[in-house]
């Protein structure tokens, strides 16, 4: 019995490992650019026109499908960024240079993933170790507390 | 009335039925339903959930039942314990004050080191959401799935209902059908990651914990959890506030309710509202089966997450933990820390692990809370 579950187990454990990743690609892309750099992970595009337009280009896109593409404005470049499982994970608009405005679309990155994933679970450390250290700190004073009350 | 209006009124109400609506989807949901009863009442796995799940997997299956949908301009009986209850985020969190008022955190206390061990057991969850995208699964999805290796049913429902609603049944039926194989799965584990000696470590008794600070320790851990991980209030409060009106002593009638009456309302609820979510069409896809494989690999690593992580911790201690304990940061409370107490006793019967035990499971539940409030604030 103990033999059937343990083959069943590693079975069950080995099914994952057949789904396979989607796509990575697949961004929407403004006419009239110039692609300026390609390769499997990225593509850069520049166009002639204010980055305001562009950003304004992807909201109307991605105004459709609420809460799947995330925005984000960091000094300096505007951010769109997927978490459905798109084939490509984020779309940045920079300024240029000459009054040009620069699409960089990335595709899915395991890099990103692996580190955001390491990040949150040493965040995780991190928020316990603190509540170790205030739970450490207050006994002792509690303690020394009771003490002297004694 | 001529013979043909009688035969058409005869198909009308045979219309009504559910006869014409049936096809092969229901009949396996409803096995799959009935399953779940047979587990919980035959072999008592987790009866407190696994028999409402089970009962409305098998009731929200049949065709033309008024449950799940609108009709006449309000929701229905079922859509409206899972609207208020699991859309708003309520039930979770009321399960968590009542789980709140019945837990005693002495032993984390006692050895706040072994919220550590609470912490490294979320170590599934992480490798798991590693697993889950190469699976298929979107990121939020990855997310959702990956918690269930916490352990934690409010918390996986919890952080599933907030980015993956469609998964809702599958994630709380993988993660309470896993909590009551704890003492399947996790044994074999322990028994490969430490030798007989180690199983052998006969750790100091714990100290006693006066009420004072068992008073205090709910209002420092909700001000650390809101401070970091304020995303995940809701929860953690309502937990700590179930386990300030226990440890007050002041308002016993609360408490009462709180550990009896209410929990036995949201539990009720909770079951019947996740069973009517597996509806056919919405559960018979390839995710559910993944889910269940790739829950089961969660649990796997998270129980080696804890035993790992209180072998590290060893090696700067004097005092050294048994690191059977560190399986208990899988916070499937009291069932893991028992399961350390079993096989503890199993090499040395004068070895009682349970309380030590207890330290790491409660700090599971927080660390599990903790991984959720990382994923929602990756999201938000």
């Amino acid at each position: 019995m103990k033999k059937i579950i343990f083959v069943v187990a590693v079975f069950l454990m080995s099914l994952p490992g057949l789904g396979s990743a989607a796509d990575f690609r697949g961004a929407p892309l403004m006419d009239q650019g110039r692609v300026t750099s390609e390769s499997e992970t990225e593509i850069q595009v520049a166009y002639q026109r204010p980055v305001a337009e562009l950003v304004e280009y992807y909201r109307g896109i991605f105004q459709a499908q609420p809460g799947s593409v995330k925005f984000r404005d960091r000094g300096g470049e505007s951010r769109f960024e997927d978490y459905e499982g798109r084939a490509w994970h984020k779309i940045v608009i920079t300024e240029g240079p000459d009054n040009t405005a620069v699409v960089t679309v990335t595709k899915d990155s395991w890099t990103w993933i692996i580190t955001m994933l390491v990040l949150r679970f040493m965040g995780v450390f991190v928020v316990l170790l603190v509540l170790f250290i205030a739970v450490s700190f207050s006994t002792k004073i509690v303690s020394l507390l009771l003490a002297k009350k004694a | 009335m001529t013979i043909n209006e009688i035969l058409d009124l005869l198909l009308g109400i045979y219309h009504t039925t559910g006869i014409a609506s049936l096809d092969w989807k229901q009949p396996l949901m409803w096995g799959i339903g009935l399953l779940f009863l047979y587990l919980a009442i035959k072999k008592d796995f987790e009866p407190l959930l696994l028999l409402p799940i089970g009962f409305g997997i098998f009731l929200v299956n049949f065709p033309l039942v008024p449950l799940m949908g609108e009709s006449q301009g309000h929701l229905d009986l079922l859509r409206v314990f899972y609207h208020y209850g699991l859309e708003w985020e309520v039930i979770p969190c009321l399960i968590f004050l009542g789980l709140g008022a019945m837990t005693d955190f002495g032993p984390l206390i006692a050895n706040p080191k072994t919220l550590l061990v609470g912490a490294g057991a979320q170590l599934g969850v992480f490798v798991t959401f590693t697993g889950t995208i190469i699976a298929g699964f979107t990121l939020k999805e990855a997310a959702s799935v990956s918690i269930i290796g916490g352990a934690d049913g409010p918390t996986t429902i919890y952080l599933t209902q907030a980015l993956a609603p469609h998964l809702l049944g599958a994630n709380a039926l993988a993660a309470y059908s896993y909590m009551a194989m704890v003492p399947l799965i996790q044994p074999p584990l322990m028994r490969l990651l430490t030798t007989p000696e180690e199983r052998q470590i006969k750790m100091k008794q714990l100290r006693p914990v006066s009420r004072t600070e068992k008073i205090l320790y709910p209002l420092i851990c909700v001000s650390v959890i809101a401070i970091l991980v304020p995303s995940v209030i809701p929860l953690m409060g309502m937990f700590m506030f179930g386990n300030l009106m226990k440890e007050s002593g002041v308002v016993a009638r609360l408490t009462d309710t709180a550990q009896n009456s209410l929990m036995n309302i949201v539990t009720i609820l909770l079951g019947i509202s996740v069973g009517a979510t597996m509806e056919a069409e919405k559960f018979l896809t390839w995710k559910p089966i993944l889910i269940f494989c790739l829950g089961l690999v969660d649990f796997a690593v998270c129980t080696m997450g804890g035993i790992v992580t209180v072998k590290i911790m060893n090696y700067f201690l004097k005092d050294k933990m048994n690191p059977l304990i560190g399986s208990a940061g899988v916070s499937a409370v009291p069932m893991s820390a028992r399961v350390s107490q079993k096989i503890g006793q199993e090499y040395d019967r004068k070895n009682h692990l349970l309380m030590h035990a207890m330290g790491p499971n409660l700090a599971g539940v927080i660390g599990t809370a903790a991984a959720a409030g990382m994923f929602i604030a990756m999201f938000s």
